[in-house]
């Protein structure tokens, strides 16, 4: 081995820093996008909501009463859910709503897309207009439904 | 005088190299045609191999399985033989009798260096796909065949111990055929267009007007990069372990890309590998990230040609200090 040998040791180490830095960056801006999207879910939390709207989506969500562990807000959120759509939730007032982005492909090919339950408590209401995949499993909503004459 | 490079006194060089190594370069053509024709006939090459044709496995089945069976052969033992070559190629400069004689030769270092690698390529390269499709072809003309099953009368033994069909007669008899070996490069071409066009097609958030998949143009490219690269290890290794260079070269280059793999796993799982699910969620809700990775263009991957130029670089740098 001599001093030129030495020269392939930093070729590779090069190549290795040069992977590590491709790969960090796009580590680090998923990361981001991770933490962009759980401070947008902390804001809806902190947000008093009265009503909760789906309106022109094809996310297969579920709705359900409040557990015992419901925030102060009376909503809540569990499942799984991919930071790329937090766009789809948006908050006007106190009704938070949920719609298909503008210009997206149709999620029904990819009904795993969103596997998303919402736990809403008693006092906030439900409004569906054209989201056929949205469940509602709660009795509350049932007689808000009713009031309504739906 | 031309002090670098004289096409005349290159000649001469090429032809005193060939003709003093005539009786090893026999015996190394030697051995790449019978190892070529046992691997091409399956270790047997006197028992020949009747295949019978139906419905379910058609003539076309029959061919494409030889097809990548020979190309798998070709790529497999011309990296073989390429590998001993390349290994060679200083035998005279590294040997304490020979180097001596070797480096008074009235030829430039660069002469020298240039006939070693293009014996250790393009020569190689040239002579061995010769080799290849001249065995190849009058192997499949004696040892497989195939025949529609309808066309079959009987079995009967041979006198050197085996079973043949015994066919009506006019019947076509199927011979593999050997094709361009080269064509993967074309197929892995089609297949990352392939899976680009159904990623636009499925996916969501795909920047549709980004081209990432591999031409012709990027597959040759890599091809190339990843042969030169291949030869001139082992050129490298000739030139700085005097003996046993195939071993020590294949040694220490697996040893340190074992480091490498060691070391991209630490660093990984300590950074950012390891995300645990509690910081990816908020109270119950899960958060995960489905954006898919498109790198600028794969074009990019064309600066790893510095892999083969850094190492022939420093066979050159290595062999002028020899030489002076």
């Amino acid at each position: 081995m001599k001093k030129y040998d030495f020269c392939l040791l930093a070729l590779y180490v090069c190549l290795v820093a040069v992977f590590f830095i491709v790969v960090w960056r796009y580590e680090s801006r998923n990361i981001r996008e991770r933490k962009e999207g759980m401070r947008y879910f902390e804001e809806i939390y902190r947000t008093p909501i009265k009503t909760v709207v789906f309106r022109n989506t094809d996310a297969v969500v579920t709705v359900y009463g409040a557990g015992k562990n419901c925030l102060e807000n009376g909503l809540e959120f569990s499942g799984s859910f991919d930071v790329r759509y937090a766009d789809c939730l948006k908050i006007s007032g106190d009704t938070l709503v949920f719609s298909e982005k503008p210009g997206e492909v149709k999620k029904s090919e990819y009904p795993n897309i969103y596997n998303l339950k919402l736990h809403i408590a008693d006092h906030i209401r439900v409004e569906i207009i054209n989201a056929p995949h949205v469940k509602i499993e709660r009795q509350v909503a049932e007689q808000n439904r009713n009031q309504d004459g739906i | 005088m031309k002090e670098i490079f004289d096409i005349c006194r290159f000649w001469a060089l090429a032809r005193k190299y060939y003709r003093e190594n005539m009786k090893t370069i026999l015996i190394f053509l030697g051995v790449m045609i019978i190892v070529t024709l046992v691997f091409v006939c399956g270790f047997n090459p006197f028992e020949p191999e009747y295949t019978e044709l139906d419905d379910m496995y058609t003539e076309a089945d029959y061919l494409e399985l030889f097809s990548g069976k020979f190309t798998l052969i070709f790529w497999g033992l011309l990296g073989v033989f390429s590998m001993v070559v390349a290994s060679y190629s200083f035998v005279d400069f590294m040997s304490v009798k020979k180097s001596f004689g070797a480096l008074l030769l009235p030829a430039s270092s660069f002469e020298k260096l240039l006939l070693v690698t293009l014996n250790s390529t393009v020569v190689i390269l040239l002579v061995y796909l010769a080799i290849f499709y001249g065995i190849t072809n009058a192997a499949c003309s004696f040892k497989y065949m195939a025949y529609d099953k309808s066309d079959r009368i009987a079995y009967s033994d041979s006198w050197l111990g085996f079973t043949y069909p015994v066919l009506k007669p006019g019947t076509e008899i199927v011979h593999p055929k050997v094709i361009n070996v080269f064509y993967f490069v074309d197929k892995i071409s089609e297949v990352s267009a392939y899976v680009q066009a159904a990623q636009e097609h499925g996916s969501i958030g795909i920047k549709k007007t980004q081209k990432i998949y591999g031409t012709s143009f990027l597959v040759w490219n890599f091809l190339i990069i990843h042969w030169t690269y291949f030869v001139f290890m082992f050129m490298w290794g000739a030139l700085t372990f005097r003996k046993r260079s195939v071993l020590l070269t294949i040694f220490l280059h697996g040893l340190f890309f074992l480091f490498l793999g060691w070391l991209i796993y630490r660093v990984g799982t300590a950074s950012w590998w390891r995300v645990s699910r509690e910081d990816m969620m908020l109270y119950e809700l899960y958060f995960y990230n489905t954006s898919i990775f498109t790198p600028p263009s794969l074009s990019w991957l064309l600066f790893l040609y510095v892999v083969p130029l850094t190492y022939m670089g420093i066979i050159w740098k290595k062999f002028k200090n020899k030489q002076v």
